[in-house]
């Protein structure tokens, strides 16, 4: 990583600060901006260059499309799917895919996070299934930009997905009032807030929208209604914000199938991103017949564990195949030992649900809150790059306790 | 009164409580003008504030000499609103209430301005406001939203400095709800997390020593409330409870390693595979209470 390409912007002092914040809190459904005794809200800017940002662009692209191409073959190659850790479940149902056909996708939304390391950058994972942090990269982004004259956005990845959403419900869609629920898991304020933001945005647009959970979903031939005690009737859209593998264990009577095949109601994301989703796409890479040169110079080198990791080399971390926010992602000298040895006591017994990834070593940054970790999110939306969400740490992995960063961009420095 | 005045009223530029004042529902109801519901009857003074505490070190706490005591912070855990009404009760004896109040309004979302859509009561996916559709969901918000409005006005009026003690505010409700959790029912539990707190390194820098729990009944604290008050002891404060149903002074407390709170609540969510970090929430379609 090169200092010419990316820093820190100096931090706004706190009676600007704060209006800004509580804008972002009160009006665009930022509500973890507190986690314990941790600000989760950067009062200061990551500044990149115009020929940076061009290149992560341009990577997440490749990236999307090699992502799909190689969703393509996966579909084909149902053996593959139990190496991915697909539960069970849902495999049973992606193999009816080829016959009752994929449910729609509203649009596709991707999430590609990258690192900056002393030999360039590197890629930790794609986000395909519900990466979230939308409110955070525009309007949070939007409001540090205008207290930086000079500076501009990378995007706004809220908008562009909500209006992608819409102009495939509009395709798929008989009437001129388009009727939409958001799925979300209960209790979870980090998904509550995201799905909360992207209403305020599909209402914006004219758009009927209500959040739900999935028990609240009923199908009639194939599209979906909305079976609750506030509302009954069909629906244009169905943004789903619960992930594709809590799916499958939520009881028999909740129909969540029709979200991956035979619905005719466009979902964002579709349940088949669960393939994507999966941190052990690289062990089935050779076997696909597609390329992925972007995500083999980007990704580091990843293999299976054989789930005896006591003396696992500090070169490689482990993570779950459904790993989210940093959780599940564990290294024998970083993770706290008690915790390291009640995750990997019995990890033998699933260790096809787990990988071993080569450890890279990212570069801190230095910044007005001491020296911090990044990571650039740059989401793509139908293979498009849209917008980045920018992420601070303390330590070298980025989880729920990181800290929100607008990125802005300086065309010359 | 606009959202963010209300806001301010309850979490003050620069306060060091204000950012642990929670959010949700001032971005919610975008109405908070005060006059719209009754004011909060006052609390009476309970007798057990006139006996002395049964930790060794600390002043009793009571009306003419209560603004000395700096070191006793408090947590209401009462159903619904009830905890309102005490905050505002220790508001007018010198703390700082810090609503921690996390559900979110039933089938409501974020209000736009200017509204695009007939907010009519009978267009339910337009912005009604979430007190006609609250009766879906388990966690009923709709009181706490009228007190917490009635009683904005009030806490403006008292001008509780910033920097007071802190009475936490929470819904014993909010684990389980109130009704049977039947399918069709919007789902907006939640458990209190110890990250919705300041830490015990943090309130001892302020000053605190010592923390009181308020509950109804029980002087043990809710499972997930252990997590946080188990840390704070361990963090060197003291730990008291107080059951209101009967006028005996706060005691102290030992806080146990929540092993029920494990055993039933993370062990389900475990299972079904929701946990997604540990201290970072939880999901699930109408989720199995603990027993406590």
């Amino acid at each position: 990583m090169s200092a010419a390409e990316l820093w820190a912007g100096e931090a706004l002092p706190p009676e600007r600060f704060e209006p800004l914040r509580r804008a972002a809190i009160l009006g665009h459904c930022k509500w973890d901006a507190q986690v314990g005794d941790q600000a989760t809200l950067a009062p200061f800017p990551l500044v990149i260059t115009r020929s940076l940002s061009d290149r992560l662009s341009g990577w997440a692209e490749a990236l999307d499309r090699e992502s799909r191409a190689a969703e393509r073959a996966l579909l084909e190659t149902p053996a593959l799917w139990e190496t991915l850790a697909v539960p069970r479940a849902i495999r049973s149902v992606l193999r009816r895919g080829a016959k009752e056909g994929w449910s729609p996708a509203a649009a596709r939304v991707m999430r590609f996070d990258f690192h900056p390391c002393e030999d360039g950058w590197r890629l930790s994972e794609v986000n395909a299934d519900v990466p979230g942090g939308y409110g955070e990269a525009t309007e949070f982004t939007q409001l540090i930009a205008e207290a930086h004259p000079g500076l501009s956005t990378t995007g706004a990845p809220g908008p562009a997905w909500v209006d992608a959403i819409l102009a495939s419900a509009r395709a798929h869609a008989s009437t001129q009032t388009l009727f939409g629920v958001l799925l979300h898991a209960p209790g979870f304020i980090e998904d509550l807030q995201v799905v909360s933001y992207l209403a305020k945005l599909l209402r914006a647009r004219g758009a009927h929208v209500t959040l739900a959970q999935p028990q609240h979903l009923g199908w009639k031939d194939g599209r979906a209604h909305l079976e609750s005690d506030w509302h009954r009737g069909p629906l244009d859209f169905v943004v789903r914000f619960f992930q594709a593998e809590w799916l499958s264990r939520l009881p028999r009577s909740v129909a969540w199938q029709p979200l991956f095949v035979g619905g005719k109601t466009p979902v964002a994301n579709p349940g088949l991103a669960v393939l994507l989703e999966s941190k052990r796409c690289p062990l089935v890479w050779d076997r696909l017949a597609t390329s992925l040169p972007t995500w083999r110079a980007l990704l580091p080198e990843t293999r299976a564990t054989s789930g005896r990791v006591g003396d696992l080399d500090p070169a490689w971390m482990l993570k779950s195949a459904y790993s989210n926010n940093g959780d599940d992602v564990l290294h024998r000298e970083l993770t706290p030992r008690a915790e390291w040895q009640k995750v990997t006591r019995f990890l033998f017994f699933s260790r096809g649900e787990w990988i071993e990834q080569r450890r890279f070593q990212p570069t801190p940054l230095e910044t007005p809150w001491g020296s911090m970790h990044v990571c650039l999110g740059v989401y793509t939306v139908d293979g498009q790059a849209v917008g980045m969400y920018g992420r601070l740490s303390r330590g070298p992995i980025v989880d729920y306790r990181a800290v929100d960063v607008a990125v802005l961009v300086k065309e010359t420095r | 009164m606009r959202p963010d005045e209300a806001y301010e009223v309850w979490a003050p530029s620069g306060g060091p409580w204000s950012p642990w004042v929670k959010p949700i529902l001032f971005a919610a109801e975008p109405n908070w003008d005060p006059t719209l519901f009754a004011a909060i009857s006052e609390l009476n003074e309970p007798a057990w504030l006139a006996s002395p505490s049964s930790s060794d070190g600390y002043r009793e706490l009571r009306r003419e000499r209560s603004s000395e005591d700096l070191s006793t912070a408090y947590v209401i855990d009462l159903p619904g609103a009830e905890a309102i009404a005490w905050g505002l009760f220790f508001a007018r004896r010198g703390w700082r209430p810090i609503p921690l109040y996390n559900a979110i309004p039933g089938g409501y979302t974020a209000p736009v301005a200017p509204a695009p859509l007939d907010a009519s009561p009978a267009n339910p996916f337009a912005t009604p406001g979430f007190v006609s559709v609250l009766p879906h969901a388990l966690v009923d918000v709709s009181n706490i939203v009228r007190a917490m409005v009635s009683a904005t006005g009030t806490l403006h009026t008292l001008g509780v400095p910033a920097n007071r003690p802190p009475v936490f505010l929470l819904d014993a409700d909010r684990r389980v709800g109130v009704g049977t959790p039947v399918p069709g029912r919007f789902d907006n539990r939640s458990i209190s997390l110890p990250t919705d707190f300041p830490s015990a390194v943090f309130l001892r820098a302020q000053g605190i020593q010592r923390v009181v729990l308020l509950q109804a009944t029980a002087r043990e604290p809710q499972e997930d409330l252990a997590h946080t008050l188990l840390a704070w002891q361990q963090g060197g404060l003291v730990i008291e409870s107080k059951s209101l149903a009967n006028d005996e002074a706060p005691s102290a407390i030992e806080v146990t390693p929540p092993s029920r709170f494990r055993a039933a609540w993370y062990r389900f969510l475990a299972t079904i595979g929701l946990r997604r970090s540990p201290l970072g929430g939880f999901g699930g379609a109408i989720p199995i209470p603990s027993a406590g």
